[in-house]
């Protein structure tokens, strides 16, 4: 409930004048409804008894014919009006809570991040979003209109019959608290699962498409397929059993009201014929509560759906509070260094450390390779380098020229990464390079392009840089994506290069050709790059050499021996 | 697409264009929604045959009331002859009740059955779409065609038809019995309630279009967002998160206005019914009141209207307003359905020939200890116009290592995926023993050929179950046995829960060349006959590509390894290996036979 009350707060906070509004013109149009036709019973009543056309003029058919019509065109208007701007302002809301939400995610740390699957990510930003309209718009706008009106008219029926008024009170105030409470119950209970369920759906589905080759060559598509239709079958199962609850909620509802409406025939005739009240009095009795019990309905209808508003609320709202954004300190321009001091670093609490106590120190300017066996801890140390992970012990830092240490993430833009997973948008050509440049002209991205080896590949398709790029870089071969992502970091012109085996997947020729050019492009700058090449290594200064299990150790190319064997070690293209 | 047959050309068009064909494009979409509908019709009219029921009971209970009531303002009743009524009343709101329960279950229903067939009908479609197609329709908006728009069609589903038996009768029964009592005031809620349908169409038209508009919408933001949450690493790194919150919040607000501008019209129609009911109800009450006063004698067949007439008149008139309100709710339902079904008629189509002709893993054996021959083989990419292989020929014998090499860009992988049946060729064959895959080919060849591709694809769920993936009944040990062949034991022991925790969708704390091996485990537990490697040692340092190799030689002492590949060590591994040259990359390869 926490959540929803933050949502709630936040709607409040956000759009204060419009909630205003809309709850007024709410009220106000569930006062006319009922007003209505209590005007209308009120009118024939009183035309019904017979009254001398002066008397009539004078008590009430007059006034309450022109009641009835101003209720009536409010009814109209007023209604309309109040959708209208409730939901242009709760759309408008859930659109910046969207936006808010990305920020989140754009926020979260990357071992979070990683662990959530993108198809996850989105329900928070669709599905889940849209969930949540239904709180204000269906739960709490309405509830607070019904009361309103239904206390209005309580103590407009206390006046004229006190008696009246209670037995009232007992039959609507059990349709209008006890049953949208049951709802409420039943929807938060099963709104939960049918979320889960939904969910889960969604997973399947996306692992079906995505995995699609995988599954199909190891022939379960069908048991992938039919994974889907449990999660389906199940969320029809859910769905069936609200369904149920609905229906026999909405039967509860129509039979207390008619309850109430046959209640309401027998008291007030009853009054009226003990004298205690007028024909226009009962009528007008009569019809109110006829109204009243029109109005409660649709409540009900809201708290069974509550459920999935208050699940979608708590998984969206821990993404919104790591929305802090702290200025980026001014770093001067020019190559960057990095520090390590005493970085330890875990996948996770059980794993074995990756990383136990490195220090290292890089210094502007410096070119730097990595080597060691798979899983020793390359990919790690580029990825702490850049701000992507952050250490479980010890510290990371960049420096610049003037040797003054920043967080690495304050150096977003300055520090170019190419990891081993080449991350393509469904986009155009030009748009998936420029990406941290998006002011560079097209010269600009066709020089990057031609620097890591794509010009053919561009020239050869008939769109040119403008040809769209599939799902996830469908369309280009993986060492062609992992160039295109090269480009990307070409345009970027970075203060601090981390390469993570950047010419893998790469015939030699190509490679070569390649490492030239970044060679050529990092001159000025840092660079710090993991191979398993030794034609890589062997541009290095100094090369950082990880074995598990021990020390790492530094190798410099001055040290002409030990820098020889260490290059001998390594694959030889 | 013309030599294709029927239907299937036209759905495989629809996919790639996003756009359904020229021509009616409505009659198409009921077309389809009839045809959508067509199994359940009969419980759906059941069910409208008891709501119309239970619509007519209603009226019955006005009678009671306004009989009721009057027998209570006239001066001689007495108790007993109240109490008749007003029990008929609550009697009758039971049984009503209970009929409207049992039509509300009897076509919910039969809405959910034709939900399921619709949602497993379009989870089967997805799976016959090449995953090579890139102008498949983004997974993201697949996915929400899943879920979400399904479920769309639940309002109009399971009420629809009821709603609309009710309309056609209902009014009319009312019209018939409230001019029993008054010509005029049944004209004059005859004349309130034609305008109705008028401005209905009216809004109706404009809300199709506008739905149209907001489903689209909603597609392209869910794709966009998915889209920019997969590469938000990048997006960070390059400090473009702003940028992208840019392009981003301009979606997500074409998706508001497009909402907004369909809920507008929904209001504002039903602002326009509310005020013709208000002043047929407004009429009535009027005429009612005036008769009661003897300011009027006239409408009621030249006799007088009496308090329970009077009453019942009022009460009726608004039971003739619900059922159009009720139906002109339900007819945005149907607006937006239609929507939904124009998106969903290109990938769903109700022909039963459909799940024959697309890519399926069959269970067919094809004889992988045969030579494969590729003969003139061209390969282009759907929705592409420039071929990924021109002409290729070569042949590959027997069985052992064999190598596809090549600068990166030549077609390797593209071979692979030929062979592997996702991607039929556009002219040539390719001949695995007598098995000919050619364009009129659709589906894997045969269930006894693996692959393992560059970047694996990590299903949502544990080490085990992706192991597994091939093989479900394989036991842990198995599983373990397959890791230690692929290299990969130890660092699964080094799990935070070992072989059952929980890969994330890019193999959460799996690097690279763990992701590979995890791929070679699976594929050594599959027992598959023949394996397709692309660039089995990429992203593998010199131990490990060293062992990787190994592994790759032992195994092909039990099975053929076709493997798509750059590095030179693997290459002279090779006991065959085909060079694809990148400069005469449209022409015939040469076969080199190498040294085993």
């Amino acid at each position: 409930m926490k959540a929803i009350r933050t949502v709630m707060a936040l709607y409040w906070q956000q759009f204060p004048g419009w909630f205003a509004i809309g709850l007024i013109l709410a009220i106000l149009s569930a006062i006319a409804g009922v007003g209505f036709l209590a005007a209308a019973g009120f009118y024939t009543g009183a035309a019904a008894t017979g009254l001398t056309a002066t008397t009539a003029l004078l008590f009430g058919v007059l006034p309450a014919g022109i009641a009835i019509r101003i209720f009536a065109i409010y009814r109209t208007i007023g209604r309309y009006l109040e959708r209208v701007i409730s939901h242009n302002a709760m759309f408008h809301f859930l659109t910046s809570l969207r936006l808010a939400v990305y920020d989140g995610i754009a926020h979260l740390k990357f071992e979070r991040l990683r662990r959530y699957r993108s198809g996850e990510l989105l329900a928070r930003l669709t599905s889940d979003i849209d969930a949540l309209d239904g709180l204000y718009l269906r739960v709490l706008m309405p509830m607070i209109a019904v009361m309103a009106a239904l206390l209005l008219f309580l103590i407009v029926f206390l006046t004229i019959s006190p008696a009246y008024a209670l037995v009232m009170f007992a039959i609507l105030g059990t349709a209008a608290f006890v049953l949208p409470w049951r709802a409420g119950v039943t929807g938060l209970k099963l709104g939960r699962h049918l979320a889960i369920t939904s969910e889960s759906l969604r997973l399947r589905l996306i692992d079906l498409l995505r995995g699609q080759r995988e599954l199909v060559l190891t022939g379960r598509l069908q048991d992938q397929q039919a994974l889907v239709d449990r999660a389906g079958s199940k969320l029809s199962f859910l769905q069936d059993k609200l369904n149920r609850y609905d229906l026999r909620g909405r039967v509860l509802m129509t039979l207390l009201g008619q309850l109430a409406i046959v209640a309401a025939m027998l008291m007030a005739a009853y009054a009226f014929k003990q004298d205690d009240i007028s024909a226009p009095a009962a009528l007008f009795l009569v019809l109110a509560t006829f109204g009243l019990t029109e109005l409660l309905a649709p409540i009900r209808r809201g708290f069974l759906e509550i459920g999935k508003s208050r699940r979608a609320a708590s998984r969206m709202v821990p993404l919104l509070q790591n929305n802090v954004q702290t200025a980026a300190p001014l770093i001067r321009q020019g190559a960057l260094g990095v520090r390590m001091d005493g970085v330890c670093f875990a996948y996770s609490n059980r794993a074995e450390p990756v990383l136990r106590d490195l220090s290292l120190c890089i210094r502007p300017g410096e070119n730097i390779g990595i080597v060691g066996p798979s899983g020793s801890g390359k990919s790690t140390i580029l990825l702490l380098a850049c701000g992507l992970l952050e250490p479980s012990n010890g510290s990371v830092a960049v420096c610049d020229g003037d040797q003054i240490d920043h967080q690495p993430v304050h150096a977003a833009g300055r520090i170019g990464v190419l990891t081993q997973r080449a991350e393509l948008f469904r986009d155009s050509l030009e748009a998936n390079v420029h990406l941290g440049r998006p002011d560079t002209c097209r010269q600009d991205v066709l020089d990057a392009l031609d620097k890591s080896q794509l010009s053919a590949l561009v020239n050869r398709l008939p769109d040119g840089i403008d040809s769209q790029l599939g799902n996830d870089g469908a369309g280009l071969s993986g060492g062609e994506g992992r160039r295109l992502a090269l480009a990307r970091t070409f345009l970027l012109d970075p203060d601090l290069w981390l390469l993570d085996e950047v010419t893998e997947g790469l015939d030699e020729d190509t490679a070569r050709t390649l490492i030239a050019a970044i060679d050529q492009a990092s001159k000025s700058k840092t660079m710090i790059f993991a191979t398993h090449k030794r034609s890589e290594a062997a541009l290095a200064n100094r090369i950082l050499v990880l074995k598990p299990g021990s020390v790492p150790e530094w190798v410099e190319r001055n040290n002409a021996q030990a820098w020889t064997t260490m290059l001998d070690g390594l694959r030889q293209n | 697409m013309s030599d294709l047959p029927g239907i299937m050309s036209n759905s495989v068009n629809d996919i790639k264009t996003g756009k359904t064909k020229t021509g009616d494009e409505k009659s198409t979409a009921s077309e389809w929604m009839k045809k959508f509908i067509q199994p359940e019709k009969r419980t759906l009219k059941k069910a409208a045959v008891l709501d119309l029921f239970a619509g007519v009971i209603g009226i019955v209970q006005a009678a009671c009331i306004a009989v009721g009531f009057a027998e209570l303002l006239s001066e001689k009743s007495l108790w007993t002859v109240i109490i008749v009524p007003a029990g008929l009343y609550l009697v009758l709101a039971v049984f009503r009740s209970a009929i409207e329960y049992c039509a509300g279950r009897m076509s919910y229903g039969a809405s959910k059955r034709l939900r399921t067939r619709l949602r497993e009908a379009l989870v089967r479609r997805c799976c016959q779409i090449s995953p090579l197609d890139i102008t498949a329709r983004p997974v993201g908006e697949i996915a929400s065609l899943g879920s979400e728009i399904v479920d769309g069609f639940e309002a109009y589903l399971s009420r629809y038809v009821s709603v609309q038996n009710r309309v056609t009768y209902l009014p009319m029964v009312i019209l018939a019995a409230v001019g029993y009592f008054s010509w005029f005031v049944a004209l004059v809620l005859l004349l309130c309630g034609i305008l109705i349908p008028v401005v209905m169409a009216m809004a109706g038209m404009r809300v199709k279009k506008d739905s149209d508009r907001q489903i689209e919408a909603l597609a392209w933001m869910s794709a966009r967002f998915l889209d920019r949450l997969q590469g938000m690493t990048t997006l960070r790194l390059f400090d473009a998160v702003k940028t992208s919150r840019t392009e981003l919040s301009h979606i997500a607000d074409d998706y508001r206005i497009a909402t907004m501008r369909v809920l507008k019209t929904i209001f504002l129609s039903s602002a326009a019914l509310e005020f013709f009911s208000a002043g047929g109800i407004a009429g009535t009450a009027i005429y009612v009141a005036l008769s009661w006063g003897g300011y009027l004698s006239f409408g009621a067949w030249g006799l007088d209207i009496g308090i329970a007439s009077g009453l019942f008149l009022l009460l009726v008139a608004p039971d003739f307003f619900a059922p159009l309100k009720e139906f002109s709710a339900i007819y945005h339902d149907r607006a937006s359905a239609n929507s939904a079904a124009k998106k969903l008629m290109g990938l769903v189509a109700w022909e039963p020939d459909v799940a024959e002709c697309a890519v399926v893993s069959t269970r067919r054996k094809v004889d992988l200890s045969q030579p494969i021959h590729f003969r003139n083989v061209t390969l282009t990419y759907p929705g592409k116009t420039i071929p990924a292989l021109e002409n290729v020929s070569f042949n590959i014998a027997r069985d052992g290592l064999v190598a596809i090499t090549g600068p990166s860009g030549c077609g390797k992988s593209t071979i692979l995926a030929c062979l592997s049946g996702l991607l039929p060729p556009v002219s040539g064959s390719i001949l695995i023993g007598d098995v000919v895959i050619d364009k009129t080919t659709r589906g894997v060849p045969g269930d006894n050929m693996g692959w393992i591709a560059q970047t694996p694809h990590i299903f949502h769920g544990t080490v085990l179950a992706n192991v597994r993936l091939a093989k479900p009944s394989a036991s842990r040990d198995e599983v373990y046995e397959a890791l230690r062949l692929a290299h990969l034991d130890t660092v699964v022991r080094q799990l935070p829960r070992q072989e059952l925790t929980v890969l994330g969708e890019t193999g959460f704390g799996l690097s690279g060349g763990q992701l590979r091996r995890l791929a070679i485990a699976r594929a050594i537990l599959s027992g598959k006959e023949t394996l397709l490697i692309d660039e089995p040692t990429a992203d593998l340092d010199t131990d490990t590509a060293k062992e990787v190799r190994n592994t790759l030689i032992e195994l092909s002492r039990s099975r053929r390894l076709i493997i798509a590949t750059h590095d030179p060590e693997l290459v002279r591994l090779c006991s065959h290996v085909i060079e694809l040259d990148k400069s005469a990359k449209p022409q015939a390869s040469e076969i080199m036979e190498g040294t085993s």
